[in-house]
């Protein structure tokens, strides 16, 4: 009898074994598949797209929220400060022509909203922008 | 003698339960920080003012509500037909093409037309400036 309570807390110990099993999977599956992200200034929904394009490097980012404000490289900002802080991130940089901004709407956004800051980074002499989006699901790494 | 030497044995084995602590640990870190949302972007770059298509060329394809249909030269395209946007980009695919919006279209619905005109074809994507 006192052998048999001795082994007692070992099988305990076996039972937890496919537990840990499954854990150390889970967290493989997370470590591999997951990107850890900085998050955005205010929380955005942008719209889901098709689009295979992966995110690259960016000179600025520019979000607008549903409630149509915005915030450049995560500090909010007026309307009318913008032409003027894109004006500085082209005279800053050695090739103007080059610079990509990223501008990450939310889906909600009306439209009309969203052109009407893209035909303002336009008139600032920004040429290249690109709209972020989100394709759903678990895709290949890398 | 041999009762002894059994349970001098499992006093050496390691313990599991810190090693399962910290994976624990590790997996809600790893599960509340990571995001599995793939992001990506849409290219749209505006063409320099040199090399500016006329107003002629460019196509305007105006979104008129939030299920996808739209206008085109006059004629209404329903947002539920693919065809429709297919056989109309088939026409001319390497033209400009300029998206304007009615008012109360969201921005995932601009987004969507800018897809469905990608698989359709369409190279030259660009948006209709706003000025008001």
């Amino acid at each position: 009898m006192n052998l048999y309570r001795q082994r007692k807390p070992q099988a305990q110990e076996n039972s937890m074994i496919p537990l840990i099993n499954v854990v150390f999977l889970m967290l493989a599956f997370f470590m591999i598949l997951g990107q850890i992200e900085r998050s955005d200034a205010v929380r955005l929904d942008p719209p889901d797209s098709l689009s295979l394009e992966v995110q690259g490097d960016y000179a600025a980012t520019l979000l607008i929220t549903a409630q149509q404000s915005l915030y450049l490289n995560d500090r909010p900002l007026r309307r009318e400060q913008l032409a003027g802080e894109i004006r500085r991130i082209l005279e800053a940089a050695a090739d103007p022509q080059s610079v990509r901004v990223l501008v990450k709407a939310d889906a909600t956004l009306p439209a009309t909203e969203l052109r009407l800051v893209l035909a303002r980074l336009r008139t600032a002499g920004l040429l290249r922008v690109s709209l972020a989006t989100e394709a759903l699901g678990v895709a290949s790494p890398g | 003698m041999r009762l002894d030497h059994l349970v001098r044995r499992r006093k050496r084995a390691i313990s599991m339960v810190p090693l399962i602590d910290v994976v624990f640990i590790l997996l809600l870190f790893f599960m509340l920080s990571t995001s599995l949302i793939r992001a990506r972007e849409i290219p749209v770059d505006f063409p320099t003012p040199d090399a500016e298509p006329s107003a002629q060329q460019v196509r305007i394809i105006r979104l008129e509500s939030e299920d996808g249909s739209f206008t085109f030269e006059g004629l209404q395209y329903p947002g539920s037909d693919p065809e429709a946007l297919q056989s109309l980009v088939a026409t001319d695919p390497a033209a400009p093409y300029a998206l304007d919006t009615a008012p109360g279209v969201s921005s995932q619905a601009l987004v969507t037309l800018l897809d469905r005109l990608n698989m359709a074809g369409a190279r030259n994507l660009s948006l209709m400036g706003e000025t008001s």
